[in-house]
């Protein structure tokens, strides 16, 4: 059995890892789009009522812009660390199959 | 005939035992959709806001109070998934939980909100708790209403007042806007999930 030869070998791990910390981070930006206008009943244009503190307690800490560019981003690593593995993975077959 | 393709066998998609429902990279999918799913509400109730601004005669003989929508971050407990898990007899099975239902407006069919919800018992949480947001319930204003006076109108009171209901309709579209732009983003966050799992296909 060829055991580590994947690790040994390859950085497929590491890129696995890359990809699931990806996830994590695109999950974590669902869940703060998803909850953007908890906070945000009356509506981003309209006038915020009561007293200063209260405003900042009802100030919604999600920037939907942010988090737009921040999802972009996410999604730009992801495609390149999947084409990446992709590639290492077709590498280790070639060299395998003893191709050039 | 080989093992596995009798009619006994587990279809394929389905989660094995004791695995997790959702599976890691499904559930920013699931996050995005309670988010389109509480914006959709929202919109419903705006939408029954505007068209109800003018009644005067609500189901109970008063002016139509104008609603809202209560959202709240979503739990282990009540995270909002489409599908309910096939070996989990305990109440996932029965995945619609019934909210405060509301009158469609001034419809012949009375229309119940419903949310569809999936007790996970912690299964598959994010490392942050991440499980999106819920409708908690629709709540009612609890105003009386604006008065105008309009002799000639047949719900006028002695004093020739109409109670009106409280709904600016500048407000409801202002909120209307908020829920239409969350929407999308949430689509967007929707369709950049299913591209990277598409693309971990790929690989």
């Amino acid at each position: 059995m060829l055991f580590g030869l994947i690790d040994r070998t390859t950085s497929a791990t590491k890129l696995n890892a890359g990809l699931d910390r990806s996830i994590e981070r695109q999950r974590g930006i669902a869940d703060r789009v998803s909850k953007a206008s908890l906070q945000n009943s009356d509506g981003f244009a309209l006038e915020a009522k009561g007293s200063a503190a209260q405003i900042e307690a009802a100030a919604n800490p999600v920037n939907v812009e942010d988090e737009m560019v921040a999802l972009a981003d996410e999604q730009l690593r992801f495609l390149a660390t999947a084409k990446l593995l992709e590639k290492t993975y077709a590498s280790l077959r070639g060299a395998i199959k003893g191709q050039g | 005939m080989p093992e596995g393709i009798g009619p006994s066998r587990r279809a394929t998609l389905q989660p094995m035992q004791h695995e997790p429902v959702v599976r890691p990279m499904f559930r920013s999918l699931g996050i995005a959709a309670s988010g389109l799913s509480a914006q959709r509400q929202r919109m419903e109730t705006i939408a029954q806001n505007i068209a109800n601004a003018d009644v005067t005669r609500g189901p109970d003989g008063g002016p139509y109070k104008r609603r809202d929508v209560v959202l709240q971050s979503a739990t282990a407990q009540n995270a909002l998934f489409p599908g309910p898990s096939p070996f989990d007899g305990s109440g996932a099975g029965s995945m619609l939980n019934a909210m405060e239902g509301f009158d469609g407006s001034r419809g012949d069919i009375a229309r119940t909100f419903e949310v569809p919800v999936l007790p996970m018992n912690g299964i598959g949480a994010g490392p942050n708790g991440e499980f999106g947001v819920r409708v908690a319930g629709i709540a009612q204003d609890q105003g009386e209403g604006r008065l105008v006076y309009e002799p000639a109108h047949p719900d006028a009171n002695a004093s020739g007042y109409v109670r009106y209901p409280d709904i600016d309709t500048t407000q409801e579209t202002v909120r209307l806007l908020d829920a239409k732009r969350l929407f999308e983003a949430n689509a967007a966050v929707f369709q950049t999930a299913r591209a990277m799992l598409r693309a971990s296909l790929d690989i």
